[in-house]
């Protein structure tokens, strides 16, 4: 079943455009790994994807739908920084947005604390949590409710390389558990090839190609290996 | 709709500002009635009409007749210091939301921008009713304890109709408030324009006049501050309590309408 197709999605700002004409296709239970320099357009077509950006043309449908804002309170996204209120401690964050979900809850506010890695910190004010535990709770946000499908903006930013392999085994268990279908864009090329199960490459705004999980499997890549391929994909286009 | 009017009482709730902007406005509404009590000076806020005159010689009595009776309190105490002071809780409440990023959150669960406005709008007003009925009790119970509530037959149906024309023309500021912090989108700019908007925007239609001529001049008369001091006690008249109301709807209308139009064009 697909989650996500865009049809030729554009975003065009007064004077360039971030997002160009961009047919995408995500499957129910893919780990999407979205590649591409700064400023090549990820961020915006995430935001395009959950809402928080118009698009100047094209089309999305999200579980086969148009009508977008029912959809998309399927969606758990964490887009850039994390979106906290810094004088509420983190189990009055996650109530704050207990309090607009449409959906039935999956996890209750305790258990996603204990999933991210913040259980012992719950009663403690966000002001005082460090990039890393703001990252974590960022998740544990984007997954209140019982969301069908991840958004992920650069999600290891700030964490250190302890968090980066709970959040990856994390997003793993996510993924595999409750068939999670998951977006996820980074920097760290390495940590997304063990993670992601197919791949777009986005350049200047559009993109430039899409390894399905099969081709992954067929072409046998190895991390090297795949790592040249998707570079050398980025600096063509 | 009930979802998001309930998520932003909670952050109203929990928003720092808006204790300390009730203590604010507790402080005022029982400062104004103190200095009343105690300074003769205050003869010249005649001209906002808070002060019984006896006007049997057309003369200001000496200051032990001046006196603000409890039921004109419950009118005038939601005053001047209200329409400067909700702009700027109304314009950091709405737009710290933009500088968290945290409206973010409630977007991308699913709601139309539409109703993120009017859950917003909602939510304050709830704050500005909250403000003008302390600043009326306060005002009242203050003002009876010193002078006496009522000397004459009290008409309730009058004083609540003016007490409701106040409220509505709160309620136009109010509406113009979300409108700029929901277009500006930032704490500074947000209380900037909107104080512009509700404190010089008057001064500036009266140069405006006076350079231009008397046209200008007739506009200002639906400037919401000039609107809502022309309530200024129970002996306002019925044309104003009714031209109240009408000027209220139409900035209700026109703002709603203008700021959910803008606010949906917005990226976030």
């Amino acid at each position: 079943m697909l989650i996500l197709r865009t049809y030729e999605l554009t975003k065009q700002y007064r004077h360039e455009t971030a997002v160009d004409s961009v047919n995408m296709t995500i499957n129910r239970g893919d780990i999407y790994g979205l590649i591409g320099k700064n400023g090549a357009g990820k961020t915006t077509l995430m935001k395009l994807i959950s809402g928080l950006a118009s698009p100047t043309s094209g089309k999305i449908e999200l579980f086969g739908s148009t009508n977008l804002t029912e959809q998309r309170a399927k969606i758990g996204c964490l887009i850039e920084t994390p979106a906290l209120y810094d004088h509420m401690t983190a189990i009055q964050n996650l109530n704050m947005i207990k309090t607009i979900l449409k959906t039935t809850i999956r996890f209750d506010v305790n258990e996603v604390l204990d999933i991210v890695g913040l259980k012992d910190v719950g009663k403690k004010k966000v002001s005082k949590f460090s990039l890393g535990m703001k990252q974590r709770l960022g998740v544990a946000l984007a997954l209140m409710g019982s969301p069908e499908f991840l958004i992920l903006d650069e999600p290891i930013n700030g964490l250190d390389p302890l968090g980066i392999k709970e959040l990856r085994e994390l997003l793993l268990k996510l993924n595999k558990e409750f068939g999670l279908t998951i977006l996820i864009s980074s920097h760290i090329l390495s940590e997304l090839f063990k993670l992601a199960s197919c791949y777009g490459i986005i350049a200047n705004g559009k993109l430039v190609a899409e390894i399905t999980q099969q081709e992954v499997e067929n072409n046998s890549f190895n991390e090297k290996s795949m790592e040249e391929s998707l570079l050398k994909l980025m600096e063509v286009s | 709709m009930l979802r998001l009017t309930k998520y932003e009482f909670k952050r109203l709730f929990h928003s720092k500002s808006f204790w300390i902007f009730l203590a604010i406005v507790v402080f005022f509404s029982a400062f104004q009635i103190v200095i009343m009590a105690n300074s003769t000076a205050l003869t010249n806020s005649v001209s906002l009409g808070m002060l019984e005159v006896d006007t049997t010689d057309g003369n200001l009595l000496n200051d032990e007749s001046i006196q603000l009776l409890g039921i004109d309190g419950l009118i005038s105490g939601a005053g001047d210091h209200l329409i400067t002071l909700l702009p700027i809780l109304l314009s950091i409440f709405i737009a710290s939301d933009f500088s968290n990023k945290t409206l973010r959150n409630v977007v991308a669960k699913g709601y139309a921008k539409y109703q993120v406005y009017l859950a917003k709008f909602f939510c304050a007003c709830f704050a500005t009713t909250i403000f003008v009925i302390i600043s009326s009790v306060i005002a009242s119970v203050l003002s009876s304890i010193l002078w006496g509530f009522s000397n004459a037959i009290i008409d309730y149906g009058k004083t609540a109709s003016i007490f409701l024309a106040k409220l509505m023309s709160f309620y136009g500021l109010t509406s113009i408030t979300v409108l700029v912090s929901m277009t500006v989108q930032n704490i500074g700019g947000s209380v900037a324009i909107n104080i512009v908007i509700t404190r010089f925007a008057p001064y500036i239609l009266t140069s405006v006049a006076t350079l231009l001529g008397e046209e200008i001049n007739a506009f200002s008369k639906y400037e919401i501050s000039t609107v809502i001091n022309s309530l200024p006690d129970t002996s306002a008249e019925f044309s104003a309590v009714c031209f109240a109301f009408l000027v209220s709807i139409v900035y209700l209308a026109i703002s709603n309408a203008v700021g959910t139009y803008v606010f949906q064009k917005r990226d976030l």
